[in-house]
């Protein structure tokens, strides 16, 4: 049931644990920051602890 | 806005009381397999009543939600599957702390734990199969297929004891979702 693309695949088993780990960590780092920036883009008389707020619930009350 | 990885900011302070835990869930298939988000992390605990207040004091009410330490000990008198939770109030990051079972599984877990160093903190990781066999556990419970999906991508980046694997999944009771994985 594999899922990865081969090239994907081989990149992936070219990495050590700890640097699929770094590039998870980056992933969700990103995901808030273009979250924040999808918020703001919405409510643009936010405030910037207003954004963070919402982005804290989402994170908070979402599946993964 | 503090964007601090999730997994220091769980691990970190179980260095720092030096507790013996391992990584397991998302974050360890991050690790082993697939690159993806995740909104928690997952560790197992070793984890006695006395442990409580040390607990409580490394995840401060100010940075914090953690449960009371009348209810940590309550759960680590559990003889099978205590569990706690605390959440990080800055970020909505959430931990899951399930405690560590009296099993051969658990223990040989804990006994083969990897270790990999992240941002100069050494993590506790437990090993793959005991990742995967988690997985299909959690899989057999709430029927979520990104556990597969976890379990594929791991099997596929990381080198696995198949056989391992099939001899405690059949003591699980979890072969059928196992052989889905292929």
């Amino acid at each position: 049931m594999s899922h990865l693309h081969p090239a994907q695949r081989e990149s992936l088993r070219a990495m050590t644990p700890a640097r699929r780990l770094e590039l998870g960590m980056q992933m969700i780092a990103s995901a808030r920051a273009l979250q924040a920036a999808a918020i703001r883009a919405q409510h643009s008389d936010w405030t910037p602890e207003q954004v963070s707020a919402e982005v804290r619930r989402r994170w908070l009350y979402a599946r993964s | 806005m503090p964007d601090l990885s999730p997994v220091l900011l769980f691990a970190r302070p179980l260095n720092r009381l030096g507790a013996a835990y391992m990584i397991v869930g998302s974050v360890a298939s991050i690790a082993y397999g697939e690159i993806r988000t995740t909104n928690d992390v997952d560790l197992v605990l070793e984890f006695q009543p006395r442990d409580a207040v040390r607990i409580a004091t490394e995840y401060p009410a100010a940075e914090f939600y953690c449960p009371p330490e009348e209810v940590l000990r309550i759960e680590s008198a559990r003889a099978h599957r205590g569990h706690f939770n605390v959440i990080h109030h800055a970020t909505g990051f959430k931990a899951d702390f399930y405690l560590k079972n009296a099993d051969a599984l658990s223990d040989w877990a804990m006994r083969n734990r990897r270790r990999i160093v992240f941002e100069g903190e050494e993590l506790s990781f437990a090993p793959p199969e005991y990742v995967i066999l988690g997985k299909l556990q959690f899989f057999r419970e709430g029927g979520s297929e990104k556990h597969l999906r976890d379990i594929a991508s791991m099997l596929e980046i990381t080198e696995v004891d198949r056989e391992f694997v099939s001899d405690h999944a059949a003591r699980l009771g979890v072969v059928e979702e196992w052989r889905r994985c292929g």
